[in-house]
């Protein structure tokens, strides 16, 4: 027959109450460091958002002047205007029968011209924004902690 | 009170703040479990348009691009707010030039008509297409304004600016920073209309390359949920055949001979026979792409717009070089056969005359074709018969499409035996180049195989394509292979030679060229053929032992003279005196001597 035992005293009562104020303030603690990770994280998150977006309307902004400027550099060496110069620099339009020909050792005509055309941009380039900026604080514990072995150690 | 009473209610608090921090840390879990899938109401979606991608010139030179221009709009609940509507309007006036007090009240009537809240107007465009200088202006002005008022004393002088709600933002639209050059082949994009339609040339036949693909994305204004931003890939860009400077000289040559002629329009189109490049098309009129809606009035008529692809006529003599080398070619004839020349032939019913109406007696085939006779080429249709006739025709891709990359091609069918409306005459009348159409890119596309050798190269005018960085050359296609070489070597000689011996005025000092002239007559519909009004044209290729241009001449009625040789020869030797240069082309002489080292 099982004999249940009684402690032969109790804890003092202030002591009761300092254990059970400790593990309170312990997960108090706790819920302010998480809060703090989390808040901390959103806001370094947040801020690089914005900067992106900034970034990204620059870049547009730079995009948008740099065809501009192209489009402007073509005004000023138009068919016209170069037709324009040359004659007031002196120039003349040749007499073929006046003209001398020599033969350029290599020279194998014209190429095609190297234009000025927007920068690459390949759409399946891998993506330039950080997983820790898009994850949620559990997607990042899951992934960083759980799936890379950080607490299981599986991987060195 | 009682100490277990207190202790009750301490516990009830306890367990309210026990609920209430219960209740956090599950939503707190549930966003971070859920997390990025949440649907906020701060998202939307955003359509990002690519750059449209530019069109250059063979040599790098600029025929089309983007240039940023402004739009400025208001938003009325702001504005409202502000009670700030005649500011914006003063200073709009005083920036821009235009008053859009009309707009305001135009939105406001608008919207108190209406009762339901969502049709209401709170965002009003006011204009587009402001140009940069006008917004760097507004700009400036707003600065300097607000600089005078940090003074205090000229603060109580100036009133306070408020311009809350108006808004201004750029964006591209298409340019052409060559106005009306080769504007017949690039065509254009009418950007003042908001769905940008294209018409025309290049622009239109390339649209979806050179447009690229429009993305939409989702977006969230909530930095923490960003993505990754659309990364939208310009537009192709497009290196065509064309050659800015031959296009520009072709087209002075096109409008002073159209003005010289009293013609009633011109073509000269420009191809090197080896590759099928197209180096100039001129056509007149021609119209300034920046200001196409008020310029388009200058084409009434279908295939206007570029003449050279759009509009078929019938081409009289020139024609008679597909003839010749089609019954060169099967071996009816040879350089040496001889035809005597009555002055009338009859090919079914009908009597065919020559140009002048007299009998040239005694002929070679080279005397045929220098003295343009149509009783001698009805006579060699004859002899081939029509089955061979029309089978060489199709050979040589006439009353087919020549799939030129431009938009608008127009193509006359060709009759053929057996057809509604062919009769045994139309052999006859076909054989110099009358009863039939073509367009000048089908008779430049036709003739190049008689200056290559005998292989036809696909007529292109898009050399290269730029896309995601990357260059893609075309690559020159055979089309067709209608002759043998040496039926196109003895073609081109005989018509040097034919040239020469007439003293004709598309000879060019120093350089050896074959061509020939044409003189179409024009049918009016119920008079039939008019004799005074013609269309004038001349093909002619060189240098002839390794030709590096074909030049195509069509001078459309003209009325200084309606012959061919007088007013269409010319044009070739003026033209031809230029290409040599532009294209390096030493005299026959020197380039021997070149040879030769």
């Amino acid at each position: 027959m099982a004999k249940s035992f009684t402690q032969a005293y109790k804890q003092a009562p202030w002591r009761l109450q300092v254990q059970r104020f400790g593990v309170i303030a312990l997960a108090l603690v706790g819920i302010a460091i998480i809060a703090f990770l989390y808040l901390n994280i959103s806001a370094q998150s947040a801020t690089a958002g914005i900067e992106v977006q900034q970034l990204e309307a620059t870049r547009q902004a730079i995009d948008n002047e740099n065809a501009s400027l192209l489009t402007e550099w073509a005004n000023l060496t138009s068919a016209v205007e170069m037709e324009k110069r040359a004659y007031a620099s002196g120039y003349e339009l040749i007499d073929p029968n006046n003209a001398t020909y020599v033969i350029a050792p290599g020279y194998t005509g014209k190429e095609l011209p190297d234009v000025e055309t927007a920068p690459y941009s390949n759409l399946s380039a891998p993506t330039v924004i950080k997983p820790s900026y898009t994850q949620s604080l559990w997607e990042w514990f899951y992934d960083t902690m759980i799936l890379n072995g950080s607490i299981l150690g599986v991987q060195p | 009170m009682s100490q277990d009473k207190f202790k009750g209610r301490i516990q009830y608090i306890k367990f309210g703040f026990l609920g209430v921090a219960l209740i956090i840390f599950a939503q707190l879990v549930r966003i971070l479990i859920t997390g990025n899938d949440l649907v906020s109401p701060d998202t939307r979606f955003v359509t990002y348009n690519p750059e449209r991608g530019e069109i250059y010139d063979r040599n790098g030179n600029l025929f089309a691009g983007n240039r940023i221009v402004y739009e400025i709009s208001v938003n009325l609940t702001t504005v409202n707010a502000n009670q700030n509507q005649d500011q914006i309007v003063q200073i709009l006036f005083n920036v821009i030039g235009k008053d859009y007090s009309s707009k305001f009240l135009a939105a406001q009537e608008y919207n108190a008509s209406q009762t339901d809240p969502e049709k209401k107007i709170y965002y009003l465009p006011l204009d587009d297409f402001i140009d940069p200088e006008k917004i760097t202006y507004l700009e400036n002005y707003l600065e300097e304004y607000a600089t005078k008022r940090l003074d205090k004393k000229v603060a109580k002088k100036l009133p306070e600016l408020n311009l809350n709600g108006l808004e201004w933002w750029p964006h591209l639209v298409r340019t052409y920073p060559e106005s009306s050059l080769a504007s017949n082949v690039i065509g254009f994009v009418a950007f003042q209309d908001r769905t940008a339609p294209t018409y025309f040339g290049i622009e239109e036949k390339y649209n979806q390359l050179l447009a690229g693909k429009s993305i939409t994305v989702e977006v969230s204004d909530d930095p923490n949920k960003m993505n990754d931003l659309a990364e939208v890939p310009p537009g192709a860009s497009l290196i065509l055949t064309i050659d800015r400077q031959i296009q520009k000289s072709m087209e002075q040559i096109i409008d002073h001979a159209v003005e010289r002629t009293g013609s009633v329009s011109g073509v000269i189109v420009v191809e090197d026979p080896e590759t099928g490049e197209i180096l100039a098309m001129a056509t007149t009129p021609r119209m300034d792409l920046n200001q196409y809606s008020s310029e388009l009035e200058k084409f009434p008529e279908m295939g206007s717009f570029n003449r050279a692809i759009g509009v078929p006529y019938e081409p009289g003599s020139v024609f008679k070089v597909i003839t010749m080398a089609a019954a060169l070619d099967a071996g009816v004839v040879t350089p040496d056969t001889t035809f005597t020349d009555t002055g009338i032939i009859y090919v079914g019913q009908t009597a065919i005359y020559n140009w002048d109406g007299g009998a040239w007696g005694l002929q070679d085939m080279q005397g045929c074709m220098q003295h343009s006779l149509n009783v001698c080429l009805a006579w060699i249709a004859q002899q081939m018969g029509s089955d061979l006739f029309y089978q060489s025709l199709e050979n040589f891709g006439i009353g087919r499409s020549t799939n030129i990359d431009l938009d608008g091609e127009i193509v006359y069918p060709l009759s053929v035996p057996g057809d509604k409306y062919w009769s045994e005459s139309n052999l006859g009348t076909n054989s110099f180049g009358q009863g039939l159409a073509a367009t000048p890119i089908q008779m430049v596309t036709a003739i190049s195989a008689v200056a290559n050798d005998g292989k036809i190269m696909a007529p292109h005018i898009v050399k290269a394509t730029i896309q995601d960085g990357h260059i893609y050359e075309y690559t020159p296609q055979v089309m067709l292979m209608p002759i043998k070489a040496e039926t196109a070597h003895t073609l081109t000689d005989m018509l040097a030679k034919s040239l020469e011996e007439e003293a004709s005025t598309a000879l060019v000092d120093g350089y050896r060229v074959a061509g020939k002239t044409g003189t179409g007559e024009i049918a009016i519909p119920g008079e039939g053929y008019v004799t005074e009004l013609t269309n004038a044209s001349f093909v002619g290729w060189g240098p002839t032992d390794d030709p590096k241009f074909l030049v195509y001449i069509w001078l459309e009625k003209p009325t200084s003279d309606r012959w061919g040789s007088i007013v269409a020869a010319p044009v070739f030797a003026e033209a031809v005196q230029k290409l040599v240069v532009y294209l390096n082309i030493p005299p026959d002489e020197i380039r021997q001597e070149l040879y030769s080292k």
